[in-house]
């Protein structure tokens, strides 16, 4: 027996159902697009991701200021925040080049510290920005 | 409790194991996108023995995939069953109007949706405790949305085709 594909999925009397069904899809689409749109806007993140060696280890406040030890292969690695910004402090690695990073406060932005496998990552799409220019 | 039902919940919660196992298999980009398909089986419970019974099933499914995977009490865990609670409550106050407002197609949805709000709630309280978490909401309660009207068409067809069964049991 053929039966249509409303009445497959919502029975007999499958044509209020499928309003009913609707009526709650269309509010949870609004409440959706409700919580999830402003939020996704950007701008200066709030908090800083760290991971060590692929695994987050840490989320820090960008609104606290502070400095937090974060324990890698090779020793601690300190990590200064204030003012909404982050950098390295100080790092058993023999380059400094994480230090030497610098702060960084804008989404999208990183620092790298590959020999403690320290990486920190402020969350969110730079924004129309390019990585970098070679001359 | 009849010996039916019990068999019948049994039956249910093997079923949700199993489908949690192996959705816990799948690789996904994002980690915590899950099909959800063991909540059908909650579903199922809720509309055909009573709201103790989804949540039972729920529970046991929870609880027995945590010990099976590990991570039993683990922050995974945490986020796990207060998704699991969350589906169950909002789909428990749905039940009212099954087969007469809506089916359970909707309920499926807006349990998936809450299922998706309590982990990113639970993820701030517990362990991130910044304020917000923004750049993850849309991330969640999208995917959730329509993992939950996938499962919510694989749930209707199952209750109308099985009618005759689940009478028999409940």
């Amino acid at each position: 027996m053929r039966r249509s594909l409303l009445e497959r999925i919502w029975g007999p009397g499958g044509v209020r159902l499928l309003l009913g069904d609707t009526a709650v899809l269309v509010l949870l689409c609004a409440a959706v697009t409700a919580l999830a749109v402003p939020k996704a806007a950007g701008g200066r993140p709030a908090r800083a991701e760290v991971e060590v060696a692929g695994k987050a280890v840490a989320v820090l406040d960008l609104s606290r200021d502070g400095v937090s030890e974060i324990r890698g292969p090779l020793g601690v690695t300190r990590v200064e925040v204030r003012g909404g910004r982050v950098r390295v402090l100080s790092s058993p690695c023999p380059r400094q080049a994480c230090r030497h990073g610098g702060w960084i406060g804008a989404a999208g932005e990183m620092l790298v510290c590959l020999p403690n496998e320290v990486v920190i990552r402020l969350p969110g799409q730079r924004a129309g920005s390019i990585d970098a220019v070679a001359r | 409790m009849n010996t039916r039902r019990v068999s019948f919940l049994g039956v249910l919660v093997a079923l949700a194991l199993a489908l949690h196992l192996l959705e816990a298999q799948i690789p996904s980009p994002l980690p915590w996108v899950r099909p959800g398909l063991a909540n059908l089986m909650t579903l199922i419970a809720l509309l055909t023995c009573g709201w103790q019974a989804g949540l039972l099933v729920m529970l046991l499914r929870v609880v027995t995939g945590a010990l099976l995977l590990g991570g039993f009490l683990s922050p995974a865990f945490a986020l796990s069953l207060a998704g699991g609670l969350a589906s169950t409550l909002v789909m428990a106050l749905m039940a009212r109007g099954a087969w007469r407002l809506w089916s359970p197609l909707a309920m499926s949805a807006a349990g998936a949706v809450a299922h998706g709000g309590a982990q990113v709630l639970t993820l701030v309280l517990l362990l991130v405790r910044t304020g917000d978490l923004p750049w993850l909401l849309p991330w969640v309660l999208v995917p959730s949305l329509v993992s939950g009207i996938v499962t919510g068409v694989l749930a209707n067809l199952v209750l109308l085709r099985w009618q005759w069964y689940f009478r028999g049991v409940a």
